[in-house]
């Protein structure tokens, strides 16, 4: 039990030493100390200076100060185990406690949290990335770096991005890795007196045998040695493409982008749901996808007076981009947006999935459209010619083969379904928006929305031209305009799935071989409108073909190339090429002096070959 | 301090460089602009210091 327990008083009452009077000083002011600390803690320490004890009591018994302080000292002295007795500039200092005695505080640092943390008892080895930690927390909690194995970082270095032997840089000229040194020495002085190199063409020196080279996705290695613009000419799109794809591929996402622009993803200022709606109801009132420049001004105020404007633009277009009820459906130069619940454009008859599928021979190689021109002369002349097809021009479709590419603009966006054009008409003073599919992996792209015009102002076969301009997202259509005249031209009754023949009055300029005239060929009124599955399936729609439009020969059917074109196209869109090519594939066809046959094989046949075989 | 060409990893190694450029830039660059910066980043990584004037 202590001894604070045992007394009545909140303090110890400590035995003191020397003499007779020594001892009463010594009490009467450990006394005044702990009264002075009465609301310290038990072992907190109690301080008091010797000239204000000495004060104090020379006060209460009228004597001198300087001679109680020397008795007070000596007392205080004599009793070492209850008094701390310290001389600071000239001046005592006694420190005690209400336990008796002075008890300096101790500071336990064997085991602190931090230091524990900081320093475990059995750490992991750090030459390990994944069990390095951060005391931050990332940027973004959902992408999560991947971590990749030290083994494939060491293979990847010493063949991908390391230093390698000079002879083993590869490139698709030679000359692009010779040092400025090996040119003619005579070519080369001429030029220096000619144009002095700026500083940064100058080539650092490096250790003999080793180019400093970095790996692009392509496989080319680049030599960092050389300057940046004669980089950028020699491999500007690798270049690019790489330089793309690692910013993408950024798990902090620093850096982000629409279309070609970039810029980091702090500085994007970002929209309220209000925004959005208001955007949304916009568009939606306005009736067709809207430019960002129509929404920055109508919506938001901001025209190109604004400074701002290139950093707000570039904001709500990043931001549209990643809102799920907008789809951009713009180009370079023209950045429009559809909003959902805009209505559909083009035919309703056959489904996106359908003409994908029956365009997709576009995309197989059989794509005959730069025949007899290349995609230079149309990207140079800004117009490409063609012949519409019955196809076409029952459904206000064109198809998307090699010129109208050359000729219209490619996607904006990776992942960018289709974007929307304006056709214009200078004869008629009217235009159309239509729609331009792009192609797929396996299925092709076409353009949709000109049904109205086709069915108006042109018939099968005729020549149409499309030509750009100024806009990026505006063409001209426009064909030869001729003085009436009159054919019976094949029409489709689609209620019942019959074609037949009626008098039409056209005045455009035509292809006799394509018009599809009963006087042409009058065998195509027997053909049947085909299902979309067999219209997707090309052998199906040629066997077709044969059956009702060829003449019978003994067991087959028998039909010209251009016939075959003609009629085949009034079900679905096929090139030469392609049907070539399936005729070509398949058994039940042949070619006999320019003329093709086909035999078919009936379901007991089939059986009966099945049975023997 | 120039860096070993065969530590740069396109897409980490002087993406803090070419974020203060295009911050500085203070409006969207266009890719060809990022690429030709980003390279005279690479550049000036690898051959700090060693540069001939």
């Amino acid at each position: 039990m202590s001894e604070l327990a045992m007394s009545t008083q909140p303090y110890v009452v400590p035995t003191f030493s020397g003499s007779q009077e020594d001892q009463d000083w010594a009490d009467r002011v450990y006394k005044l100390m702990v009264t002075y600390g009465s609301f310290y803690a038990y072992e907190a320490p109690i301080r008091q200076a010797l000239s204000n004890l000495a004060a104090f009591f020379a006060a209460q018994q009228g004597s001198s100060a300087e001679e109680l302080a020397s008795a007070i000292d000596r007392a205080i002295q004599q009793n070492p185990e209850v008094f701390l007795r310290e001389e600071q500039e000239g001046e005592v200092f006694y420190t005690t406690s209400k336990a008796g005695r002075y008890i300096p505080p101790q500071t336990e640092q064997t085991h602190m949290f931090a230091q524990r943390l900081y320093e475990p008892e059995n750490p992991l080895p750090v030459d390990d990335l994944s069990v390095v930690i951060t005391t931050g927390r990332p940027a973004l909690t959902t992408v999560e770096p991947v971590y990749i194995s030290d083994y494939w970082r060491a293979q990847a270095e010493g063949v991908a991005s390391g230093v390698l032997p000079a002879a083993e840089i590869f490139d698709d000229e030679e000359e692009v890795e010779q040092p400025a040194e090996v040119e003619a020495p005579a070519a080369a002085e001429a030029a220096a007196e000619a144009e002095p190199a700026p500083q940064t063409e100058e080539v650092t020196p490096e250790p003999e045998g080793i180019i400093p080279a970095i790996t692009l996705d392509n496989g080319v290695q680049i030599d960092l040695r050389l300057p940046v613009d004669e980089l950028m000419a020699r491999h500007g799109e690798a270049l690019m493409a790489t330089v793309r794809r690692a910013i993408e591929h950024d798990p902090l996402r620093r850096i982000v982008s629409f279309g070609n622009d970039f810029y980091p993803e702090s500085m994007v200022e970002s929209f309220s749901k209000g925004d959005y709606r208001r955007i949304r109801e916009y568009i939606l009132e306005q009736g067709e996808p809207l430019l960002d420049t129509i929404i920055m001004a109508d919506l938001f105020g901001r025209t190109s007076r604004d400074r701002d404007i290139e950093t707000f633009r570039f904001a709500l277009n990043y931001r549209l981009n990643r809102e799920k009820d907008f789809e951009f459906v713009g180009v370079e130069g023209a950045r429009l947006w559809w909003a959902k619940g805009l209505p559909a454009i083009g035919t309703k008859r056959l489904k996106a999935s359908e003409l994908g599928q029956i365009f997709a021979y576009l995309e197989e190689g059989y794509d005959d459209s730069l025949d007899g021109t290349s995609a230079e002369s149309i990207r140079e002349s800004g117009h490409v010619s063609r012949f519409l097809t019955f196809f076409e021009w029952e459904y206000g479709l064109l198809a998307f083969d090699a010129a109208l590419k050359a000729l219209l603009p490619p996607p904006l966006l990776p992942d960018q379904r289709s974007a929307m054009l304006r056709i214009e008409s200078p004869q008629h003073y009217t235009s159309y928006l239509v729609e331009l599919r792009y192609p797929t992996s396996n299925r092709g792209g076409w353009l949709q929305g000109l049904e109205d015009f086709f069915k108006e102002f042109l018939v099968p076969g005729a020549l149409i031209t499309i030509a750009a301009t100024e806009e990026p997202n505006i063409f001209t259509l426009q064909y030869e305009e001729t003085a009436g005249e009159e054919a019976r031209l094949l029409t489709l009754d689609e209620k019942k799935g019959r074609f037949a023949f009626n008098a039409t009055t056209f005045y455009c300029a035509v292809d006799n071989d394509l018009l599809p005239s009963q006087e042409r060929l009058s065998r195509l009124r027997n053909m049947k409108l085909l299902t979309p599955g067999d219209r997707r399936r090309l052998e199906a729609t040629l066997a077709h073909v044969f059956e009702t439009v060829g003449q019978k020969q003994g067991d087959a059917f028998v039909i010209s190339l251009n016939d075959l074109y003609l009629a085949t196209n009034v079900q679905r869109s096929a090139s030469r090429p392609a049907i070539l090519a399936t005729i070509a594939e398949d058994s039940r066809f042949e070619q006999q002096d320019g003329l093709y046959l086909y035999r078919p094989v009936y379901e007991e046949e089939q059986e009966e070959t099945e049975d023997e075989l | 301090m120039p860096i070993d060409v065969k530590n740069i990893r396109l897409g980490e190694t002087g993406m803090d460089e070419l974020l203060a450029w295009l911050r500085q830039m203070g409006q969207p660059q266009r890719l060809e602009a990022i690429t030709y910066e980003y390279l005279s980043i690479l550049r000036s990584l690898v051959f700090e210091g060693q540069e001939q004037v």
